[in-house]
């Protein structure tokens, strides 16, 4: 189903979503991230945002277990009924693949009392490659400007109820995709990984973790706790590691299993394309091009993955 | 109820500021509360000729009278704790390493100096020190954590991953896309990006990640139009000594 809004009423469409629900929407605050607003004028609309949008589900630091009285009580907090307004296809697939993997009550509450509301990308950068990783539709809504009017498309009940107002459209139009300057030419990567085209890239890298904190499909967490003098009372908290580290695969004894820059670069871009296609039959990766964007020394592992292909 | 565990707080050539931060309100009455302060001769005349269990030790060794005072310290304590980059990694003071002593020396003393100075070097590399807690100042919530770990018997850990990690889950701007030099990248995190997040590039003051790829990052640096001269005094400025022996023999950076 798709439902019209005429260009000139949507800022006044968002503002009556304000008025009832938390809003959460792109703000540039330097860096663009999603952030909660209280008028259609703090939305940031040209490009995609720089943080993703897992945080919102992912919180840093967030309290998951409670030790009272030496008794774990699992963490219930307060959660409002929030609009996440302007992701792109890039983001809502991204939610869809970290929706598959993620299953705890903190997590599942926050997806469930969350409607996704996606924005048509317009302005995709030489980063960008979405093109290449089957993109679905994944969304409570999704708004394409098309002339003077918002073609809404309606992928849920949910998302109905919010536009059950405006009037349906006759012709339902055809969402394009949207346009590319990249491309990932080869998905089937798992014979090259002993290639040594991969060392150049891991040469440059910096082990800064950029690329994984702001990948929106990166979900690796890590357990503190936070205890009390007495040990009796404290709290477990859940916050992001990355796989860039060498930390991240250290065990008990000191041993860490991918000690070489090499292996642990490999796996990010492996577990990406590779790995979790193997369990769930599509690439982790959503093209969004936010590891690229942000990597200081510029590695460009898509370009890599071309070379090896035509090679 | 068991014995509060003793510990005293001392200081040698240093700017004082990390006891500063053990006394600020929120550090210092936790503190007082976990542990025993014997001795704190910064706040109140020292009388205390015992032992310690756990000795905090802030500032640089700069003359021949810090390495008695340490050695003395040593021997009264069972662990002996560094606070801060200067006990760490030897910190501001130890840029004199870098330059001519000479010339310094009678900048600062044109005209009488009886001071015995000697090389500025970290505490460690005196005697044998237990435990690091570093940054300029120590962060309070570091230190109380530390104390929270040996009373209750769980192993310390200090943070290991770069500044960056932290910086980038902060969502901070990049300071080194503006063209900045950040040593976040080669730098020990645990500060909460402390600087970054406050617009101002990181000088490395947690010392080096023992992962760092100092070769791909200097190399950017060059690449941004930063000259060798700019990088050095850079690294220079809170750890020079530590990066200077993590960089080890190939190390083309630091040398004048």
């Amino acid at each position: 189903m798709q439902k019209i809004l005429p260009k000139k009423e949507f800022p006044e469409f968002i503002d009556s979503l304000i008025k009832k629900y938390e809003v959460v929407a792109p703000v540039k605050s330097p860096n663009s991230k999603f952030q909660k607003i209280s008028s259609f004028d703090e939305i940031y609309f040209d490009s995609i945002t720089q943080v993703p949008a897992k945080i919102q589900f992912l919180p840093e630091d967030e309290t998951l277990l409670e030790f009272k009285n030496k008794k774990a009580v699992e963490t219930k907090g307060e959660i409002k009924k929030t609009i996440l307004f302007g992701l792109r296809k890039c983001d809502l697939n991204a939610i869809q693949i970290v929706d598959k993997v993620m299953y705890d009550q903190q997590y599942l509450a926050k997806r469930k009392n969350t409607v996704l509301i996606g924005l048509f990308c317009e302005n995709p950068d030489e980063y960008c490659f979405c093109n290449s990783m089957q993109l679905q539709d994944y969304h409570d809504l999704f708004f394409y400007l098309k002339g003077e009017n918002y073609y809404i498309d309606v992928g849920s009940k949910i998302g109905g109820a919010l536009v059950k107002n405006l009037s349906s459209v006759k012709k339902e139009i055809k969402i394009p995709n949207p346009a590319n300057f990249k491309k990932l030419e080869n998905l089937e990567i798992g014979e090259n990984y002993k290639d040594k085209i991969w060392e150049g890239d891991a040469d440059k890298c910096l082990s800064c973790s950029a690329c994984t904190v702001y990948c929106p499909t990166c979900n690796c967490f890590d357990i503190k706790d936070d205890l009390d003098l007495d040990l009796k009372n404290g709290e477990r908290k859940r916050c992001q590691a990355s796989c860039q580290l060498k930390s991240f695969s250290r065990v008990a004894g000191g041993k860490s299993y991918r000690d070489s820059r090499l292996s642990r670069f490999k796996h990010f871009v492996y577990h990406k394309i590779s790995y979790y296609k193997k369990i769930y039959n599509r690439p982790m990766c959503v093209g969004c091009g936010r590891c690229l964007r942000v990597c200081p020394t510029k590695i460009d592992w898509v370009e890599t993955i071309n070379k090896i292909s035509k090679s | 109820m068991k014995e509060k565990i003793k510990v005293g707080f001392y200081g040698v050539s240093g700017c004082s500021g990390c006891l500063l931060t053990v006394l600020y309100e929120d550090c210092f009455k936790e503190l007082v509360k976990m542990v025993d302060i014997k001795s704190f001769p910064f706040i109140k005349e020292d009388s205390y000729k015992g032992k310690f269990d756990y000795c905090f030790i802030e500032g640089t060794v700069c003359f021949d009278e810090d390495i008695v005072t340490i050695n003395e310290l040593r021997k009264r304590s069972d662990k002996v704790v560094a606070l801060g980059s200067c006990a760490c990694f030897g910190c501001v003071p130890s840029i004199r390493n870098f330059h001519n002593q000479e010339k310094i020396m009678s900048f600062v003393y044109p005209k009488y100096n009886h001071l015995k100075e000697v090389d500025p070097t970290p505490i460690g590399d005196h005697i044998k020190v237990d435990y690091y807690l570093p940054q300029c100042p120590p962060d309070k919530k570091e230190i109380l954590e530390f104390v929270k770990c040996i009373l209750t018997g769980r192993e310390f850990k200090s943070y290991t991953s770069p500044v960056c990690f932290e910086c980038r889950k902060k969502g901070n701007p990049c300071l080194l896309e503006e063209g900045k030099i950040c040593l976040g990248p080669i730098t020990n995190g645990g500060c909460g990006a402390l600087c970054p997040s406050n617009d101002t590039t990181c000088y490395g003051c947690r010392g080096p990640c023992k992962d760092a790829n100092y070769e791909a990052f200097f190399k950017m640096l060059k690449e941004m139009g930063h000259t060798n001269k700019e990088i050095k005094d850079k690294l220079e400025t809170f750890a020079g000594l530590a990066f200077k022996e993590e960089e080890g023999e190939s190390s083309k950076w630091l040398e004048r």
